[in-house]
């Protein structure tokens, strides 16, 4: 039941942002958007399409490697320092090198070190973000932003499922049915999270009188 | 997870799953709420400086419009007061022709007319020059306060020079005359209260900074009581300096000299904001 919920917790942000905030979207929610469809479509293939089903480590490897490169690009759009944005490619370029060491090995298992190396980042980079939006003297606006809601979505993911990813290559396949009960929590708590970011990008857009100084979904670089 | 943790086999891997997800969570959270109550803070705080902004704003704008008042008021009782008794007293006159026909009391009363317009030229001549100095339309900032100080030294209550070693180039008119209006109020503020035996006042440029510094020796004002006096009720006429400088988006320091016999005033513009101005910003 929990599995089945956890898929279909995904067609709520899909349907809100269709609704809402198709028209007035910044990048950073475009993404998401997207992030959102891949999710729910590998999510349906996994649990639909036998060769998925003998192959769940792979394609999970490879929703890996999707999820971490349009979160990558969303951290990239939302954070405007140069050397952060520096920082973010080079990211990019060592998770891809890791990547393709484990694919060349031929191990058809879950990647414990991948997935714990992918989250430590974005764990890293929502720090990031929250600290330099504190630093930035207009940042009222932060506080009742979609992104900023966005980022607490993704760091609330990641924390959760940061030890059970470390733990999952050491567990057998009872063991990963039991525990990835923690992953299907986490992964409906984050889609409701985005379901209220988009919610709140369309009041935000109805009226521009709650928003503060700053839109945060539409910085002069979010483009 | 306690419920996971009892079905475990390996009761190691459950405790570091269980233990480690709590406190991440727990570190996850902590900092959504730190993140929160700053934000939280930041506003409160953006909002009183907004609120000290705008009542600042205020004063100024009310001590502006009461400055306006009391220069219209003042023209309107050297009107009043001076001219029109002088133009009645003319008129009174000239009535005298209709009733005396005497042609040598005519001609009397004729010339007495005469004299009384010419006074009455001579005032309303003198209240439109309080208003825009000629010299400066004409002439230039440097020139109207050359003026302005030869009259004060030339009243012997003061020995006041002023000097411009840098004006080649003069600013927009209506620049000049706000910076003529701030000198004025300077000088009448040090003609008031300071007590001072000189005023002297010179004029300086680097690149595109223009400064103007006046030196007196009596009683002034330090940095920290204008500031003081400007968020008070009082000094109307430095509120008004205030807002002045504001248009030119300039500033304004008050010291004590470093032999602290002096008082220094600086005024500094950007020659910059000067050509950037529109027209008729005054």
């Amino acid at each position: 039941m929990l599995p089945k919920i956890s898929i279909l917790s995904a067609l709520i942000p899909i349907i809100l942002f269709l609704l809402f905030c198709s028209k007035n979207s910044s990048r950073g929610l475009w993404v998401i958007f997207i992030y959102c469809i891949a999710s729910f479509l590998f999510d349906v293939f996994l649990s639909t399409s036998l060769w998925a089903i003998e192959h769940t480590y792979l394609v999970w490897n490879i929703f890996a490697i999707l999820e971490f490169s349009l979160l990558t690009y969303f951290f990239y759009v939302v954070i405007k320092e140069r050397i952060v944005r520096i920082l973010i490619l080079v990211f990019l370029i060592f998770y891809l090198i890791i990547f393709f060491l484990f694919l060349s090995s031929n191990d058809d298992h879950f990647n414990s070190v991948l997935n714990a190396i992918g989250s430590v980042i974005f764990l890293s980079l929502s720090i990031i973000f929250f600290i330099l939006s504190m630093r930035n003297s207009e940042a009222s606006a932060t506080f009742f932003s979609p992104i900023f809601l966005i980022v607490i979505a993704l760091l609330l993911y990641i924390s959760s499922t940061l030890f059970l990813y470390i733990i999952a290559s050491r567990l057998t396949e009872k063991e990963m049915e039991q525990y990835w009960s923690i992953n299907h929590i986490s992964n409906i708590l984050t889609n409701l999270i985005f379901s209220a970011a988009f919610f709140l990008n369309r009041s935000q857009h109805k009226n521009p009188s709650t928003e503060n100084a700053v839109d945060f979904t539409r910085l002069p670089d979010d483009r | 997870m306690l419920f996971l943790q009892a079905l475990t086999t390996d009761p190691n891997v459950s405790s570091v799953l269980f233990f480690g997800t709590i406190g991440m969570l727990a570190l996850t959270i902590g900092l959504i709420v730190f993140i929160s109550f700053h934000q939280r803070k930041v506003i409160r705080y953006q909002q009183q400086l907004q609120q000290l902004e705008q009542d600042q704003q205020k004063t100024l704008l009310n001590a502006s419009i009461r400055l306006q008042e009391e220069e219209r008021q003042r023209i309107a009782a050297d009107l009043h007061d001076d001219a029109g008794p002088l133009l009645a007293t003319a008129r009174l006159y000239l009535n005298e022709n209709f009733v005396n026909l005497d042609k040598q009391t005519q001609l009397q009363s004729i010339y007495n007319a005469k004299q009384i317009i010419d006074d009455t030229i001579q005032l309303i001549r003198n209240i439109s020059h309080s208003l825009m100095p000629p010299t400066l339309k004409n002439f230039g900032l440097e020139s109207a306060v050359n003026d302005l100080f030869q009259k004060i030294s030339g009243s012997g209550s003061m020995n006041a020079s002023s000097r411009f070693h840098d004006y080649r180039e003069r600013l927009k008119p209506e620049n000049e005359l706000i910076i003529f209006r701030i000198i004025q109020e300077l000088v009448n503020n040090i003609l008031k209260h300071s007590n001072a035996s000189f005023i002297h006042l010179t004029q300086n440029s680097s690149g595109q900074r223009f400064f103007i510094r006046l030196h007196h020796d009596g009683r002034g004002l330090t940095q920290a009581d204008f500031e003081k006096l400007g968020k008070s009720n009082v000094g109307l006429g430095l509120k008004n300096i205030q807002s002045r400088l504001k248009v030119l988006q300039g500033r304004i320091f008050f010291e004590k000299d470093m032999s602290q016999t002096y008082y220094k005033v600086t005024i500094e513009l950007n020659r910059e904001e000067d050509s950037r101005l529109p027209a008729g910003t005054n």
